[in-house]
């Protein structure tokens, strides 16, 4: 293959494979820039009488390292596992949406690409710490334009991974082989599911915030600033995103752990049922502990009481998980290759690092602790002693499979020593250093000098242990040996197949028989046997013998592999965009109009159904049936209501929480500020439109071209007039002096209305998607109707929105 | 694709899993239920409450806090009013002369800062629109200079945002009978960091 074209397969790919590579190796490389910078400000705490790096200097990099090492590496370097390893261990051909898979990814880069811009630019990256307080972020107190880099950056990744969760969860749900029941999917799927769970609903409230701190900043409204809770209202919504964040962090890591253990134990993992109970459980209370990070500011003492409560419950299933692991090695066959080792170190990691957790749960202790280095030596033993290296785990696990090279055992036996050597000497004194407060470049207390050092020489340890684990990976990619298909013996599906993963994944259709055993199924014994009668073992077919090399026999199934610059080149027009936004404007216009134009490129192959591609028949019957499209639009609703319910916390509590009551002084109520006719009116139209998009479904369900035809222009013009009487009524608004600057319940209404009305443009951008379809002749069959339904989705939930609009902003 | 496991005895083979779950929900119990009589009956977790206020009563704490900081309400009983910003505690040095109970009325002018007196479980979070009150019960031995410092990122100047507090006691008025006393109170004290003859005290 030429250079030329090794670059455009890069480019261009959209196989869960490479995209799973690429996750991987720029999340490597994100480590490796927030890992200087740890390596930097621990330097500057050895010698705190130096000025190695202080004042402004040290709080960028230790903001920036927070915020690359958790969004830019461990979250996205899981998903990277995951791409690879979860349609194998599922037995799909590729993820749901492998177009959307890519955008996930090119997103994701360009999101930190834009977060470390504001380095470069005159008055450095943000300094604020990676918690992002208000009104410290706000523009007064920090002027840079790094700062809404950064807002941005986090903006746009919050798209990346909401179009990622929606990708994963249909994937697991409706692409599974036949025979793949959802409790004999592996650990590592089952934990990955549980993080799109989390991702689901605690992305939504860290985008609203960054969009609203970049609104606050730019436009001057006071939504962190207003001294009535401003400050308040930024922990609440950051900390709803940052403890499940932590869970979401912390399961794929869990995942590895439990295929790896069990792989190198021989024995499958101890009360799996419970374990997963534990773990759904652990899902939902995640989302009612936040208060934890909070429990010194001070609000009701009986409300932090119960987040005490529940966080004290929700180590419950993780000793759950514990547990599991050990009786899983209790009496297993254990054999302690590389992977396996950094599994078990992972457990013994999470196990110091979880206790020191759980004592934060009290509130009385939490303030002797909080704010001080206990908290950093418990987060970051569970995020570099748990996460990292059970990722590492992973990796190594299986790099056979992704690569088709075995490692050195015994540079990755030198790499696991030093790493837990490291994690143990930077991490253990700052427990015992749990009087040192947070965010000090500087210190005066000789006591802490020599835990310090310690702890800066062990951070340099872990330093060179990464890079001895690099230096095994790049050698065995020059001269590791070819690794067979299962070097392990393990018993997931991807080991069924040779290392390293062919092109179309699966030579057959696998398919699990009910004595939990695989045969690859040929195109011919399915159509002579079907899949059920394979499946029960009524017939007993011979696998189809996997081919001596992939360029073998060819796939049983044809896949089409797309290629194709869309995702690419949308995100570089957002990157153009955001960056454009605050550093110049001809280049925010520049990457629009490329946005427009790589969206209206992609759309149009869809309006030209060029992919259009049946789910495989044998997709069990619940939740949709053989419908991932509109399995999708039902997943991204969930997220919907995730954002718009942030938009509304932040109505209720920036009402509610000055004066303790709904109507007062401060806030008129709304029949008094808007024009209530207009709103009702608006009410009509919208549902007028969503109402008349019915008659689309029973046009395309029914062949009729014309009723159809008559639904989508009704939905367009009614949404269409929406946007106009909109339009009309924010000018007189603003006619009237009721801008953003009249008073905080104008900016909660703008906020709102924009934010509904940019989904009613989008969902007149889908309307017209389906128009076009409809000229082109191709809004018909399973597909459109497919996509029909989606959309239809969409309008439901913009409708059901603009029906709490309505009532909470112009008539109470 | 590996089946389940079934260990032998009762319960469908997961009596081990009942015993350890019984376990671990006993000893939940016990701390949930220690952290009830820790906070309210003795008192371990004295409330800290952040009051809504407006521009006016955050001013008049600004004021207090330059002029006349320290209120002596009874013997032993103060109120203590401190005004923080970027990057100074207003004011700077308090004296207090035997402590027996002191309630901080703290307000800040502009982000976020944290007050901490090290060594103590003073501990809480200043919000901008809001005063924190918080109530502290200095041990009766506790005295010398207390390092006040700020604990919450604030800015560049986060480092030097400290004050003093210097207790001073007297020998007549030392009241060595301690409240709820008894084998507990010392035990706590051994091992909290709130005495500074505690295990993990500093300094």
């Amino acid at each position: 293959m030429s250079f030329r074209t090794w670059v455009m397969k890069w480019l261009t790919t959209t196989d869960h494979k490479d995209i799973g590579i690429l996750y991987i190796v720029t999340s490597i490389g994100f480590l490796l820039v927030a890992g200087s910078l740890a390596l930097l400000f621990r330097v500057q705490l050895a010698f705190p009488y130096s000025n190695f790096l202080v004042g402004s200097e040290y709080y960028q990099a230790v903001t920036v390292h927070g915020l690359v090492m958790l969004l830019w590496f461990a979250s996205p370097f899981a998903i990277g596992l995951a791409n690879y390893i979860v349609p194998l261990q599922i037995g799909a051909k590729d993820l749901a949406f492998p177009r959307l898979n890519a955008l996930s990814y090119w997103l994701y880069l360009f999101s930190g690409i834009l977060l470390l811009l504001s380095a470069f630019t005159s008055a450095g990256a943000p300094d604020v710490g990676w918690t992002l307080y208000a009104p410290l972020t706000a523009r007064i107190y920090t002027p840079t334009v790094g700062m809404d880099l950064a807002a941005l950056s986090i903006f746009m990744l919050s798209l990346s991974i909401t179009i990622g969760t929606i990708n994963f969860m249909v994937t697991i749900a409706a692409m599974r082989a036949p025979g793949m029941g959802w409790f004999k999917l592996p650990m590592f799927t089952w934990s990955m599911l549980f993080t799109m769970l989390l991702m689901l609903w605690a992305f939504p409230p860290l985008m609203v915030g960054a969009a609203v701190l970049f609104i606050d900043r730019n436009l001057g409204t006071e939504f962190f600033l207003n001294p009535a809770g401003g400050a308040l209202l930024w922990d609440h919504l950051f900390w709803f995103f940052g403890h499940p964040e932590v869970y979401i962090l912390l399961f794929p890591a869990l995942g590895a752990m439990a295929d790896i253990i069990t792989t190198f134990s021989r024995r499958p993992i101890y009360a799996k049922k419970y374990i997963l109970t534990a773990f759904l459980i652990a899902t939902i209370i995640s989302f009612i502990v936040w208060m934890h990070h909070m429990f010194i500011t001070g609000t009701n003492i009986y409300t932090r009481l119960f987040y005490s409560i529940t966080t004290i419950l929700i180590s419950i299933p993780f000793e759950m998980a514990v547990m599991s692991f050990i009786f899983t090695l209790y009496k297993g066959r254990l054999i302690y290759t590389v992977p396996m080792l950094f599994a078990v170190g992972s457990l013994l990691n999470f196990i110091i690092g979880g206790s020191t957790g759980v004592y934060l749960g009290s509130i009385a202790i939490d303030r002797g602790f909080r704010g001080t280095y206990w908290v950093v030596a418990h987060f970051h033993y569970i995020l570099v002693g748990t996460v990292t290296l059970g990722l590492i785990a992973g990796l190594y696990y299986w790099w056979p499979k992704i690569t088709g090279r075995m490692y050195s055992e015994r540079v990755g036996k030198i790499h696991f020593v030093l790493a837990m050597v490291g994690v143990a000497l930077t991490f253990l004194p700052q427990f015992v250093l749990l009087d040192m407060p947070r965010r000090y470049f500087t210190y005066d207390v000789p006591e802490w000098l020599t835990l310090n050092q310690i702890s800066t020489v062990g951070s340099f340890i872990f330093g060179v242990s990464m890079l001895v684990g690099l230096a095994n990976f790049l050698l065995s990619l020059v001269k590791g040996p070819p690794a067979p298909s299962n070097p392990w013996n393990a018993w997931t599906l991807e080991w069924f197949i040779p290392s390293p993963a062919p092109k179309h994944n699966f030579h057959g259709v696998p398919i699990v028989r009910e004595d939990n055993t695989v045969v690859f199924a040929s195109e011919e014994a399915i159509e002579k046997y079907g899949i059920e009668s394979i499946r029960k073992g009524e017939v007993d077919i011979p696998s189809t013998p996997l081919a001596g090399g992939q360029h073998g026999a060819h796939a049983s199934h044809s896949t089409h592999h797309i290629a194709t610059l869309d995702p690419l080149i949308l995100s570089t027009g957002f990157f153009l965009a955001f960056a454009g936004l605050v550093l110049s404007k001809p280049v925010m216009y520049l990457g629009v109009i490329i946005a427009m134009a790589a969206l209206a490129r992609w759309l149009w192959k869809d309006v030209r159904n060029l992919f259009v591609e049946d789910l495989p028949g044998y997709v069990e019957n619940w939740p949709f049936p053989k419908d991932k499209i509109r399995s999708a639009m039902w997943v991204f609703i969930a997220s919907e209501i995730a954002t718009f319910g942030s938009i509304f916390s932040v109505y209720f509590f920036i009402r509610f929480n000055p004066v303790g009551k709904f109507m007062s002084d401060a806030w008129p109520p709304g029949y008094l500020v808007h024009d209530v006719w207009l709103g009702l009116i608006n009410t009509v139209i919208l549902f007028t439109g969503t109402l008349l998009f019915t008659l689309v479904y029973l046009g395309v369900k029914n062949g009729n071209e014309k009723l159809s035809l008559i639904g989508l222009l009704g939905t367009l013009y009614m949404a269409i007039l929406f946007l106009v009487v909109k339009y009309f009524e924010w000018g007189e608004l603003l006619a009237a002096g009721l801008g953003l600057d009249a008073g905080i319940y104008m900016q909660a209404y703008y906020l709102t209305t924009g934010a509904h009305g940019l989904h009613v443009f989008l969902g007149v951008l889908a309307t017209t998607y389906l128009l076009l379809k409809l000229f082109h002749g191709t809004l018909k069959g399973k597909q459109a109707l497919s996509e029909v339904l989606a959309v239809g989705i969409y309008w439901g939930i913009v409708e059901m929105v603009w029906t709490l609009v309505f009532p909470l902003y112009y008539l109470v | 694709m590996a089946h389940e496991e079934k260990g032998g005895g009762g319960h469908g083979g997961l009596v081990y899993e009942y015993i350890y779950i019984a376990i671990i929900v006993a000893v939940l119990a016990g701390f949930i239920s220690s952290l009830g009589y820790y906070s309210f009956a003795l008192n371990i977790n004295p409330a800290c409450e952040a009051i809504k206020a407006d521009e006016e009563q955050l001013q008049e704490i600004q004021q207090l806090a330059f002029s006349n900081p320290v209120v002596e309400k009874a013997p032993g009983i103060y109120d203590v009013y401190i005004y923080g910003r970027q990057y100074v505690w207003i004011p700077s040095t308090i004296t207090l002369e035997n402590p027996k109970q002191v309630t901080f009325y703290v307000a800040t002018g502009d982000v976020i800062h944290g007050f901490e007196i090290a060594g103590t479980n003073v501990n809480f979070m200043v919000l901008p629109g809001y005063i924190s009150k918080f109530t502290w019960y200095p041990p009766s031995d506790l005295e010398g200079e207390l390092l006040l410092l700020c604990n919450e990122y604030c800015g560049v100047g986060h480092q030097l945002m400290k004050a003093s507090i210097i207790i001073e006691r007297s020998g007549e008025a030392l009241d060595t009978t301690s409240d709820s006393g008894g084998f507990i109170e010392e035990l706590i004290s051994l091992l909290s960091i709130t005495s500074p003859t505690g295990i993990l005290a500093h300094g």
